[in-house]
């Protein structure tokens, strides 16, 4: 039973919430040190009542999120048979619920273990106390709340409603739909991707930290990143062809349209743009990060309009990119600025849209019915 | 109401569909075809969404590549087998098209009444079956205030009493002064209304064959 429950719930669910944990990923060790970490952790294990508030609140925020998660499992059709579990010893379900639910905090326990660690060397004994006790009741009270649930099959249904009554309606919009797909289908290739252009970006961000910062140095290390990121486009392309025709018979202006575009693509981008910031030579304004943000999503939705014109070559296209690239080299060795480079490729990008986005005819564009 | 003037699709160099004019009154429509035929090429065509040579006019106003905007405010069109994002839920995508073409919130959630998919409309589209996916894309082909919708084999996975009320959703609009184009390789049966003309589509264009 706990295995079939391991593989139902627990392995769904991390693989549904990959991105999610990416994301935090990137926030919690591309924004903070380790020792910031560790210097954070000292602060709240000393101060227990703050401690129990904030991070108890994410903590039950998370459990929330698993809970929800369980229960939309069990709501649905396809798994009927999770509650033939019933027909188990109750000791048996709770044991297997609770090894479901710890297993499902990890995330959250693993930072716990690490507060305790500090709260041990602090000899903070109240806050290691308390953290035990939080994650006690969040391993029992969801479980009590399952055990509740295959009691009364039904109650799953009324999931909805209940979050109904929440007071955010979390809804996905076009900007995130292609940030999503990525996620699901191909959440690997564009983890490994955002990990080699976060270092891309820091790397050039503390190179020659002791010397006089050349800028140019950013701009080429977002144009690398730029180079990496552009699977993104072709995978747009195919996206849309295959589950988002009908965004074709849509109403929206050709100027909201490339907005669209630019906006999915620049929310993408978030966790480069979270790096540059974070590592930006402290000698650099802001309006440096700024306008690499904008140079490096000029370059990506470059390419994406270029497959409106080219959509079936990517021999062709491997050699425009490659192009591209050397140009916008040559052009920042020679200390264009790139905001000049950003103008130029969004306006060549904007003249590709216009001219080819209703007459783009894909290779596998098949003759139907 | 909808004038199609030297229209030609080609895939790959081979031409698909020519017509070299065509002019559709106000009414139901019933497009019929072999497989193959390109009845589904007519309709996205039509609906704006893949490219084509010639113009086709919408109430001697709206031309789907001049005023793409208002011409597809205009223009629905419901998918023969849908396929959307597994990861949005029906309302997702439902509110997405809905504020798009300007339908109320509460013209969505009557249509998802009437379409009887309320029970299912917060699951995500991957977990549907063929029929669900089509009473949602039905939904959307209803959204807003079109002149002309087209349903593309919308008989097809779904149930009989999603048919009725589909039927009666096409009742209804059509006493609105909206227009349909059908596509089935079905009979349509229905006492709701009436097929004001039949069009075949053969030898790479269309006729019309009362």
């Amino acid at each position: 039973m706990t295995s079939i429950l391991f593989k139902v719930l627990v392995s769904a669910y991390y693989r549904q919430n990959a991105g999610f944990f990416l994301f935090l990923f990137i926030v919690a060790f591309g924004l903070f040190t380790g020792t910031q970490h560790v210097q954070l952790g000292r602060y709240a294990v000393h101060f227990f009542p703050y401690l129990a508030m904030i991070y108890g609140t994410l903590w039950v925020l998370y459990t929330l999120k698993v809970w929800i998660f369980i229960f939309k499992s069990f709501a649905n059709s396809k798994n009927e048979f999770l509650y033939l579990i019933r027909l188990y010893s109750i000791w048996d379900q709770v044991k297997s619920l609770a090894l479901v639910q710890f297993s499902l905090l990890q995330p959250i326990i693993a930072y716990g273990v690490f507060l305790v660690y500090l709260g041990i060397e602090e000899l903070a004994w109240m806050s290691v106390l308390g953290i035990f006790f939080i994650f006690a009741f969040l391993i029992c009270a969801p479980v009590l709340l399952y055990l509740r649930l295959l009691k009364s099959p039904n109650s799953g249904q009324n999931l909805p409603g209940l979050i109904t009554l929440l007071p955010i309606k979390l809804r996905i919009t076009y900007p995130l739909f292609f940030s999503f797909q990525l996620l699901q289908h191909q959440k690997t290739l564009l983890f490994l991707t955002k990990i080699l252009t976060c270092f891309l970006i820091t790397g050039v961000c503390l190179l020659y930290k002791t010397d006089q910062y050349d800028e140019r140095l950013i701009s080429i290390g977002l144009l690398l990143a730029g180079i990496s990121l552009n699977f993104m486009t072709n995978q747009y392309h195919s996206f849309e062809q295959s589950k988002l025709l009908l965004i074709r018979n849509l109403p929206f202006s050709s100027t909201k349209r490339f907005g669209l575009y630019a906006l999915a693509y620049g929310l993408l981008l978030i966790p480069e743009y979270l790096f540059l910031v974070r590592y930006l030579p402290k000698e650099l304004g802001y309006e440096i990060a700024f306008q690499g943000a904008i140079y490096l999503v000029s370059f990506v939705v470059l390419f994406h309009m270029y497959l409106y014109f080219n959509p079936s070559n990517p021999e062709k296209s491997g050699k425009v990119l490659f192009a591209t690239f050397f140009f916008n080299l040559v052009l920042i060795m020679f200390k264009i600025p790139v905001w000049i480079l950003s103008i130029t490729m969004l306006s060549i990008a904007v003249l590709l849209f216009r001219k080819y986005y209703e007459k783009v005819e894909y290779e596998n564009e098949f003759f139907v019915n | 109401m909808l004038q199609i003037t030297d229209f030609k699709k080609s895939y790959h160099g081979i031409p698909a569909l020519e017509i070299p004019y065509l002019l559709i009154p106000k009414g139901i429509h019933w497009i019929k075809g072999s497989n193959g035929a390109g009845k589904t090429t007519l309709f996205r065509s039509i609906a704006g969404m893949i490219p084509f040579k010639g113009q086709i006019l919408l109430e001697d106003t709206f031309e789907v590549n001049k005023n793409p905007v208002e011409y597809r405010l205009r223009v629905n069109y419901g998918e023969a087998e849908p396929n959307y994002p597994e990861f949005l839920t029906a309302l997702d995508l439902i509110q997405f098209v809905g504020k798009a073409k300007k339908a109320s919130e509460k013209q969505m959630f009557d249509l998802i009444e009437q379409l009887e998919i309320g029970s299912y409309v917060n699951n995500q589209l991957g977990t549907f079956s063929s029929g669900m996916l089509k009473k949602t894309s039905l939904v959307l082909s209803f959204l807003g205030n079109p002149s002309l919708i087209l349903l593309d084999e919308p008989l097809i996975t779904i149930d009989q009493k999603a048919i009725e009320n589909m039927f009666r959703l096409v009742q209804t609009y059509q006493k609105q002064g909206v227009s349909f184009l059908l596509s089935s390789h079905q009979e349509f049966k229905v006492d709701e209304f009436t097929i004001s003309n039949t069009y075949w589509i053969e030898n790479r264009t269309v006729v019309l064959k009362n």
